[in-house]
C-alpha cells in the first residue's frame, strides 16, 4: 500500500561537478570560451585572458578578468553554487543584452582548464572582495554528497579593485595541460571565431595575452571576409511568413531583395538571416584566416559545433565527393553566417560536448532553408563556370599550375627565413662569444680558431642560400609594368660586365634602341641575370683567360620578345641535359642547382618559355622567349 | 664614459646574444623583448643607441622606433632585419625607413658580434655632431615640407661626413 505522507527525494553524488565540468566541456578551448561568455552575459564591457605558460621561475597559470557588476555574497550562495540554475532565463527576455548561456554550468569550465580556481569578485561601493578558492580534487569523491563539500570563502582588500570599481577575477592553478604555442594559438583564433565578423557586439572586447608571446597577445579581432565572387543572402521576415533574398554572381548584381519560395516551415524562424559567400578560387586572404564551412551565430556568438569542418552537418562534403573531379562547390570556399536569435529561435542552442547537436524542430526547418539555399548557390556556381570565361585553355592551366609553384615557394621562404636566421644569429652570436672569451683570457689556439671560421662559414653558406631561395621567390607576380625590354637587358649585361672582366671574358651584344613589353620586369631581370651568371661560370670552368666570350641578342617574333644567351664555355653534357630545368640538377659544385629550374617557372608563370641549345666542347645558348602578359 | 644601449627582440636567445655582442665593450645594456618594454625602458634611462629586430610581435621595428623617438629624439639606432616578408627587399625596408625614421645603421640577420660592435662605434664615435641642431632641421623639415622629412636622414648623412 501506498503510504502517502512519505516521500524518497534525490540526492547527487559530488561526482556530478566533474560530469558536467570536465567531461561536457569538449576541450580547453571550449572551456575558455565558455567562461568568456559567462563574461559577457554578466553585463561585462571587457575581458582578458591571460595565459602563463610554465617558466622556470613561475608555475603556469591562466587568469581571466572581466568588469562586469561582481556578485555579494548573497548572490553568489543565490547564483553561483546552486549548479544547474541559471537566472538568464528569466532575464532573457529584458536586458540590453541577450544573454548567450542557459544551462547554469558554464562555471564549471574552469575544471576543464585547471585544478584550482581562486575566484574574486567585487561589486560597485563595495570595499571589500569576495574571494573563494575552489579545489576540484574535492568533488571527486563519489562517495560525498554535491553539499557535503566545504568551499573556504574570505574577504579581501585588491589595489586592482578599488572601491567604484566591479568585475570578477578567475585564477586558474593547476593546469591540466601544457600550454604550448599551438595550444595559445589555436585558442586565441577560436576565440576570434567566436563572433560573427559581420555583426559584433560593439559594446565588448576580449583581449588574450600569453606571457612571452607577444605574437599572440593583444585584443582579439575578427574582420570579415571580403572580394566574395558569389553573395546569396537571404532573411526571414519577422513575423515568420516569408522568406526573401539577394544574390549576386560574378555576372549579375541583385540590389534589392526579392521573395522566394520554400519548403520550410517558417513560423518559428522569424528574424533569422543568413548570407552564403562563395569564391571560385582559393580565398587565400580574403577569408582572413576565418574556419570555412557555415557558421550559426545566436545572438552574436558562434554556437559550437555548428560549421566546424570536421562536422559535417550540412554534408558539404559529401555533395563533393559525390561529383568527384567536377565538383562545383568547393566546401573549402563555402562562408556562411547564419544569425539567430535566441529570443526567436529558443530551439537552436549550442551544446558543450562532442555528442552531436540539437537536433530540434527548428533547427530542422534551419537545415532545410540552408540546403535549398545551398542547392540554388552550387547551380549558380555550376553554370558560372561552364561559361567560357573560367574554361582554361590549356596554357592558361599551365600558367596557373606555375604560378602556384611560385606561390607556394615565396610562402614557404617567408617562414624559412625567419625561423632559420633566428637560431643562425643565436649560433654567430654564441660563436663569436667563444671568440671574445679567448681574447679575454689571451689564449690563442688555431683549433679552436679553425672551428669558429667553418661554424662562421657554414652559418654565411646557410644565410647566402636563404637569400637566394627569397630573392628568386620574392616579388609580386601581378606586378605588371610598361617597360623598355631593351634598356632591361643593357642594364644586366653591364651588371654582369664587371664579373665577366675580372675573368677576361668579352661580352658582346646586339639590342635595339627600345623595344618596349608588358610583363614583370622584376622577374626578367632576375632570369637573365641568372642566366648570364651561369655562362659565366660555364666558361671560367673550361676557358683560359681572355678566351671567353658571351654573346647577347634581343630580338622580336610576331608574338614573342626572344632573348638569346649564347656563351662559348664547355657546353651542357648530355647526362645533365634532360635534367636541366630539374631543381638540384648540377654539375657546380657550391651550387644550389635551383637558378634554371626556378627561372623556367617564373618565365612559364607569365606565359613564356626557356629553351637552350648545346654543344659540347663548343658551348651553350639559352633562349628566353617572353610574351606580353596581355597577349 | 660608457654608452647605453638598448637592445630589442621578441626572442630571448638572439637578444642575450647580442648582449655577450656588446658586452666587452663596457656600455650599459638594456634588453626588451616587447615593444611595450622597450618603450618604458627608453621612459626610464638615458638610451644613447637602440638596437631593433625589424620584426617584432605584431609590431614592426620601424613602429617602435618611431615611439622611442617621440620620447628620445636624439637616440641613434641600428636596426637588423631578416628579411621575412618576401616583398620586402633591404632596399624597400631601407625606404620604408627613411620615410618614418632616420635609422643610422641597417644590419643584415645573423649578424656577427664584430660588426654589431663596430656599428655601435661608428654611431658612438660621431657623439660630437650637433645632434641639437640636427634635431631642430628635422624638425623643420617635418613642419614645413612633411614630404621632405625623409631628406633629413640624407642631410644628416652629409652632416655627419663634414663633421668627420
Amino acid at each position: 500500500m501506498a503510504n502517502s505522507k512519505e516521500y524518497l527525494q534525490f540526492d547527487v553524488s559530488a561526482n556530478l561537478q566533474k560530469l558536467v565540468g570536465e567531461e561536457l566541456v569538449t576541450n580547453e578551448e571550449m572551456a575558455v570560451i565558455e567562461l568568456v561568455k559567462n563574461a559577457y552575459d554578466s553585463g561585462a564591457r571587457s575581458v582578458t585572458i591571460a595565459v602563463q605558460p610554465e617558466t622556470a621561475r613561475e608555475p603556469a597559470y591562466i587568469e581571466i578578468r572581466d568588469d562586469g557588476p561582481g556578485m555579494s555574497l548573497e548572490e553568489f550562495r543565490r547564483i553561483f553554487m546552486f549548479a544547474g540554475y541559471s537566472e538568464r532565463d528569466e532575464a532573457a527576455a529584458t536586458a540590453t543584452r541577450v544573454p548567450t548561456g542557459e544551462k547554469g554550468i558554464g562555471r564549471f569550465a574552469a575544471d576543464r582548464l585547471g585544478s584550482k580556481l581562486e575566484l574574486t569578485t567585487k561589486k560597485s561601493g563595495e570595499v571589500d572582495a569576495l574571494r573563494v578558492r575552489f579545489n576540484w580534487t574535492a568533488f571527486r569523491d563519489k562517495k560525498k554528497r554535491f553539499s557535503e563539500i566545504k568551499i573556504p570563502y574570505e574577504r579581501v582588500r585588491r589595489a586592482d579593485l578599488a572601491k567604484e570599481t566591479s568585475g570578477t577575477i578567475l585564477l586558474i592553478n593547476g593546469l591540466r595541460t601544457i600550454w604550448s604555442r599551438a595550444k595559445a594559438r589555436s585558442t586565441r583564433d577560436s576565440i576570434a571565431h567566436l563572433l560573427n565578423p559581420f555583426n559584433r557586439p560593439d559594446d565588448f572586447n576580449i583581449e588574450f595575452t600569453v606571457a612571452g608571446m607577444p605574437e599572440l597577445s593583444g585584443p582579439v579581432q575578427q574582420a570579415p571576409p571580403e572580394n566574395q565572387d558569389f553573395d546569396l543572402r537571404f532573411r526571414v521576415s519577422e513575423d515568420g511568413k516569408s522568406l526573401y533574398r539577394r544574390f549576386s554572381t560574378p555576372t549579375s548584381k541583385e540590389r534589392d531583395w526579392s521573395p522566394i519560395t520554400t519548403k520550410a516551415n517558417l513560423s518559428r524562424l522569424g528574424g533569422l538571416r543568413g548570407k552564403l559567400l562563395y569564391y571560385i578560387s582559393n580565398p587565400r586572404k580574403n577569408a582572413k584566416g576565418l574556419p570555412w564551412g557555415i557558421q550559426v551565430y545566436r545572438d552574436g556568438f558562434r554556437l559550437q559545433p555548428f560549421g566546424s569542418p570536421l562536422e559535417p552537418w550540412l554534408r558539404l562534403t559529401e555533395k563533393r565527393a559525390k561529383r568527384a573531379g567536377h565538383a562545383p562547390l568547393v566546401p573549402s570556399r563555402l562562408f556562411g553566417f547564419v544569425e539567430v536569435s535566441r529570443l526567436n529561435q529558443p530551439g537552436i542552442r549550442d551544446i558543450t560536448s562532442r555528442q552531436g547537436l540539437m537536433e530540434t524542430e527548428d533547427f530542422h526547418q534551419m537545415i532545410g532553408i540552408l540546403k535549398e539555399q545551398t542547392d540554388d548557390l552550387t547551380k549558380a556556381i555550376l553554370e558560372e563556370i561552364s561559361k567560357p570565361r573560367w574554361r582554361e585553355t590549356g596554357r592558361e592551366q599551365s600558367i596557373n599550375i606555375e604560378r602556384s609553384k611560385v606561390q607556394t615557394l615565396g610562402d614557404l621562404s617567408i617562414g624559412i627565413s625567419h625561423e632559420i636566421r633566428q637560431p643562425l644569429q643565436s649560433i654567430l652570436s654564441e660563436a663569436g662569444a667563444i671568440e671574445d672569451r679567448l681574447d679575454e683570457l689571451k689564449i690563442e689556439d688555431p683549433q679552436v680558431r679553425e672551428s669558429l671560421a667553418t661554424i662562421d662559414d657554414g652559418v654565411r653558406r646557410i644565410d647566402e642560400t636563404l637569400t637566394f631561395i627569397q630573392e628568386f621567390a620574392k616579388g609580386d607576380l601581378d606586378s605588371i609594368e610598361h617597360f623598355d625590354l631593351a634598356e632591361v637587358v643593357r642594364k644586366t649585361c653591364r651588371i654582369c660586365s664587371s664579373q665577366a672582366k675580372t675573368q677576361g671574358i668579352t661580352v658582346n651584344t646586339t639590342i635595339p634602341d627600345s623595344q618596349m613589353v608588358t610583363t614583370n620586369k622584376n622577374m626578367v631581370e632576375r632570369v637573365l641575370i641568372n642566366i648570364l651568371r651561369n655562362g659565366l661560370e660555364a666558361i671560367e670552368q673550361t676557358r683560359d683567360y681572355g678566351e671567353g666570350e658571351i654573346f647577347v641578342r634581343l630580338v622580336r617574333d610576331v608574338t614573342e620578345h626572344i632573348v638569346t644567351v649564347t656563351d662559348n664555355g664547355g657546353g651542357i653534357p648530355k647526362e645533365l641535359r634532360p635534367k636541366i630545368f630539374t631543381t638540384f640538377a648540377t654539375k657546380k659544385t657550391g651550387g644550389l642547382g635551383y637558378g634554371l629550374s626556378h627561372s623556367q617557372t617564373i618565365i612559364k608563370a607569365h606565359g613564356g618559355k626557356i629553351a637552350f641549345e648545346t654543344n659540347e666542347g663548343k658551348g651553350t645558348t639559352f633562349t628566353v622567349h617572353l610574351r606580353d602578359v596581355n597577349g | 664614459m660608457p654608452a647605453c644601449i638598448l637592445l630589442i627582440d621578441d626572442e630571448e636567445n638572439v637578444l642575450n646574444g647580442w648582449a655577450k655582442a656588446l658586452r666587452p665593450t663596457g656600455h650599459k645594456l638594456l634588453l626588451a623583448r616587447t615593444a611595450k618594454a622597450a618603450i618604458e625602458l627608453a621612459d626610464e634611462n638615458p638610451v644613447d643607441i637602440a638596437v631593433v629586430d625589424f620584426i617584432l610581435g605584431p609590431d614592426t621595428g620601424v613602429e617602435v622606433l618611431n615611439a622611442i623617438r617621440k620620447r628620445r629624439p636624439l637616440i641613434r639606432s641600428i636596426l637588423i632585419s631578416a628579411q621575412i616578408d618576401r616583398n620586402l627587399s633591404e632596399e624597400s625596408v631601407r625606404a620604408l625607413i627613411k620615410d618614418k625614421v632616420e635609422v643610422d645603421l641597417y644590419l643584415h640577420k645573423p649578424v656577427r658580434n664584430k660588426e654589431l660592435r663596430e656599428a655601435v662605434n661608428r654611431l658612438l664615435s660621431n657623439k660630437e655632431v650637433d645632434w641639437q641642431d640636427w634635431a631642430k632641421k628635422v624638425q623643420e623639415a617635418r613642419e614645413s615640407k612633411p614630404e621632405d622629412a625623409a631628406d633629413a636622414a640624407g642631410r644628416l648623412k652629409r652632416h655627419l661626413k663634414k663633421s668627420g
